[in-house]
């Protein structure tokens, strides 16, 4: 089994351990977070099962460790450990070009073991606009490679300054995904992916009274292989606010095979594997923040999937 | 006290076939003084001698990079040159954007030099016009460079800052494209250089030094412990100079001076002290074939990519950067003036003529130096491979070029065909011929690993195998990053392989390659190399 890797960029000082604090509270995985600084993971006490230099373990099964040099060993170790992580963090150094750092787990080491699934980027919307050149044009950079971007701080600039800054990193990448946050709250699923038996049209909130940031899901089963044309069709058409989905699926064109699909922010994937139980169905979830997602607009696109299936594009 | 060390404790692998593998050596004064087990080195040493135990790790001579551009990469990367290469930068649109935000810090009559832009991944990419970057600053000077160095793009103040003057050289000014209106705009091929020049100069020579003691440290840190730079001015040999006035040089530096009218000789050739020398000359026989400039005898595929992206004509067969006659005539002035040559020729067509000329050349100049080069060698066919064979012309092939753009050259620009034997190394091994494999950084960055890798998978950029039977296996590999790759560059007398009497250059792994599976090639580690008496990490 690989283990996904969700990375975690941002320019020095935007939010990144906020974010990687607040996954480490919610999520309710199994998660070894690789950090640059340890002092920085704000833990309660009480939560600590065991420390060790350089790692402590958490009641909830999940592990920290700070950063070494060679990242990728330090991913697989974690990857190989019992109990195995459901899902590795690791929050890259704020003068980090993520892209190099993705570039490093595409080694054949790494293959079948460990993966980058996701990378989110935090921006600091209210310092973003006072970076000297070189420093934010590396925070544009970051954010252009990354799958989600989290406009972070949101509460203290007004509409206007962050549409500025929205601009800016829409002009350095037209496909971004950006989310408006504040202290980096932002509902695991949308993410780490959400939990497996996801049902149709679920609605949470996360238990934040000062902002109520909340998550919606859209779901379905497909009882009929699918035409891979009309699948595409479906991703291309999803709403910019879509930031995670996951389903497999099960094309007509290949009766002996079914494929993962995996969705972060812009970018997608279709996984063939083999697959000999004769199944025919396919199932999707779709996850955005509310209320920007609305889950009735994938529906429609749900809808329009199965009249094709039923119709025999 | 003895002043030599012996290496032992490790597997010490010479790639010389006499005595391919050693227990220990013994370096003295800078060479390697003798080869053998472990007891007979002791008694070589004598007492007082070092020791360095391997401790498992293993020792190869150390890599020789036959073509590879460190001042060059000085020059275009790294801050203030701009990057706008797709990995950050995916769309056109971004680029011009990218291009917006610096103008803006910029003062009137400043240039600022953007590199990277890439017709084949950049989305939506085209050529900038004239009339696109003067709309982005009329007083600030803008250049727009290819990722592979071959074109810039220059609105009107960048003109003006470079004064470019009309007509002063005839191949250079033959490599200006001016607009309907009349303006130069685009530079490509030999028009280049004076731009690349005039933007050192502005950057001024401490930059310029810093840049390039950073990228011999890259060479030195990815195992090499020569490389040769095929393209130097002398304001470039200007910076070496500078560089080894505060130090060595951490690994050797061979270089082949630029071409120049007149087949002129703008610098000393000789092998100088064999830390830094210019052996030759370097000429361009064509372009870049992701730009499609590069001569062929079957047409370039007529799609999107070759016609709207890049702007090609209908079934184009490209061209040379030199007519046949010109080329002849150089290649003839140069050889008979005791330099080797080197021609880039990455399309089939070119290498026709440029074999043609070399066969005359060698024949009308007994004493000149040999091997003549062919460089990159992308398109080159079988029969052109057994021509050189029998000429005694050595090539070199960019096999890194045909990892990462293998799969946009193999669908868009050439055809599965073409694709799957880009860069013939296989034909050239069953030939049994003599080939060096380069980076050609800052097209790719040093890395003999990769090399290794794609020499013996054909593996792209995206895991894909493309021409299969142009896989080597691991010992021809690794003759092409050492002893074949010393030839090219006339030292294999003295670096190349561990032998006594050589240099004792060295590279240290953690693993060795010719045991590794190849999955693995790409994550043995380089923890130190040694230039004759100066140490790295060894």
């Amino acid at each position: 089994m690989t283990v996904p890797i969700t990375l975690v960029a941002g320019f020095l000082g935007a939010g990144k351990t906020t974010l990687v604090n607040r996954l480490l509270a919610d999520a309710p995985q199994r998660l070894a977070v690789l950090v640059n600084d340890f002092a920085a993971i704000n833990v309660d006490a009480a939560l600590i099962e065991s420390s060790a230099p350089g790692r402590i373990a958490l009641t909830n099964g999940c592990v920290c460790c700070t950063l070494r040099d060679d990242l990728v060993a330090a991913a697989l170790e974690l990857a190989a450990a019992d109990p195995r992580p459901e899902r590795i963090v690791l929050e890259t150094s704020g003068v980090a070009d993520p892209y190099g750092v993705m570039e490093a787990f595409l080694t054949d080491a790494a293959r079948g073991r460990i993966a980058i699934d996701g990378a989110v980027c935090v921006v600091d919307a209210e310092q973003f606009p006072l970076l000297d050149y070189a420093s934010g044009e590396l925070a544009i950079d970051q954010a252009a490679v990354c799958d989600i971007v989290l406009l972070n701080k949101c509460d203290l600039v007004d509409a206007a300054a962050a549409a500025s800054v929205e601009a800016t990193l829409l002009g350095a990448q037209p496909a971004m995904r950006i989310l408006r946050t504040s202290g980096a709250r932002l509902p695991w699923p949308v993410l780490l992916g959400g939990a497996d038996s996801a049902s149709r049209d679920r609605r949470r909130e996360t238990h934040d009274h000062e902002h109520r940031v909340g998550y919606a899901a859209a779901a379905r089963r497909l009882e009929e292989p699918i035409d891979l044309d009309a699948f595409r069709g479906f991703v291309a058409g999803l709403p910019r606010s879509a930031l995670r989905a996951k389903g497999v699926v099960r094309f007509a064109d290949e009766p002996n095979a079914r494929a993962i699909f995996q969705l972060v922010g812009k970018r997608s994937s279709l996984t063939f594997e083999p697959d000999a139980s004769g199944a025919r169905h396919s199932d999707v979830v779709v996850i955005g923040p509310t209320p920007q997602f609305e889950p009735a607009v994938v529906n429609e696109l749900f809808d329009a999937l199965e009249r094709s299936v039923l119709e025999g594009i | 006290m003895s002043d030599a060390t012996i290496y032992f404790g490790g597997s010490i692998v010479t790639m010389d076939a006499r005595r391919p593998q050693v227990d220990a050596l013994v370096a003295r004064d800078g060479r390697i003084a003798a080869v053998g087990t472990l007891r007979e080195m002791r008694a070589a040493a004598g007492t007082g001698a070092q020791s360095v135990d391997l401790a498992g790790s293993v020792l190869f001579p150390g890599f020789v990079e036959a073509h590879g551009h460190p001042m060059l990469s000085a020059q275009t990367v790294g801050d203030p040159v701009v990057d706008v290469r797709a990995v950050h930068t995916p769309t056109y649109a971004a680029v011009i954007e990218k291009i917006r935000r610096r103008v803006a810090k910029a003062k009137a009559g400043d240039v600022v030099w953007f590199t990277g832009l890439d017709q084949q991944l950049h989305e939506g990419s085209r050529e900038p016009t004239r009339d696109e970057l003067d709309a982005i600053s009329g007083d600030v000077g803008i250049a727009v460079q290819t990722t592979n160095l071959h074109a810039i793009y220059l609105n009107g103040a960048a003109v003006t800052a470079f004064a470019i003057d009309d007509q002063q050289d005839d191949l250079i000014d033959s490599h200006i494209t001016r607009d309907a209106r009349g303006r130069m705009w685009r530079f490509t091929e030999s028009a280049t250089g004076p731009l690349m020049e005039g933007f050192a100069k502005l950057c001024g020579q401490q930059r310029n030094v810093v840049a390039l003691a950073d990228w011999l440290q890259k060479f030195s840190l990815a195992g090499y412990t020569t490389v040769c730079e095929p393209g130097l001015s002398p304001l470039m040999v200007s910076f070496y100079r500078t560089l080894m006035e505060r130090g060595p040089l951490p690994l050797r530096v061979f270089g082949y001076q630029y071409v120049a009218r007149g087949g002129r000789s703008l610098l000393p050739v000789d092998q100088g002290d064999d830390r830094f020398g210019v052996i030759g000359t370097k000429m361009w026989g064509d372009g870049s074939v992701l730009l499609g400039n590069v001569a062929v005898t079957r047409p370039y595929l007529n799609n999107e990519m070759t016609l709207v992206r890049m702007g090609l004509p209908k079934d184009s067969t490209g061209g040379l950067n030199y007519s046949k006659e010109d080329l002849h005539w150089l290649i003839k002035n140069y050889a008979a003036q005791g330099h080797q040559i080197a021609v880039h020729a990455q399309g089939d067509r070119t290498i026709d003529t440029v074999l043609d000329a070399y066969e005359i050349a060698l024949a009308e100049s007994p004493h000149a130096q040999r091997p003549f080069r062919i460089e990159h060698c992308g398109l080159m066919r079988d029969d052109q491979l057994e021509r050189a064979k029998a000429l005694g012309v050595v090539c070199s092939f960019f096999l890194p070029m045909f990892h990462f753009w293998g799969d946009p050259m193999s669908k868009h620009l050439l055809g599965a065909d073409r694709g799957d034997r880009f860069v013939p190394i296989g034909s050239a091994a069953r030939l049994g011929m003599r080939a060096s494999y380069h980076c050609d950084a800052p097209m790719t960055w040093p890395d003999p690993m990769l090399m290794l890798y794609v020499a013996l998978t054909r593996k792209t950029y995206t895991g894909v195998v493309l021409g299969p039977e142009q896989t080597v296996d691991i010992e021809t590999a690794l003759r092409s990053i050492t002893i074949d790759a010393a030839h090219h560059l006339r030292a294999e007398d003295r670096i190349g392989s561990l032998t006594v009497g050589k240099y004792a250059d060295f590279v240290r792994l953690d693993r060795d390659p010719r045991a590794a599976a190849v999955d693995e090639l790409r994550s043995i580690k380089v923890l130190g190399t040694r230039v004759e008496n100066v140490a790295i990490r060894v």
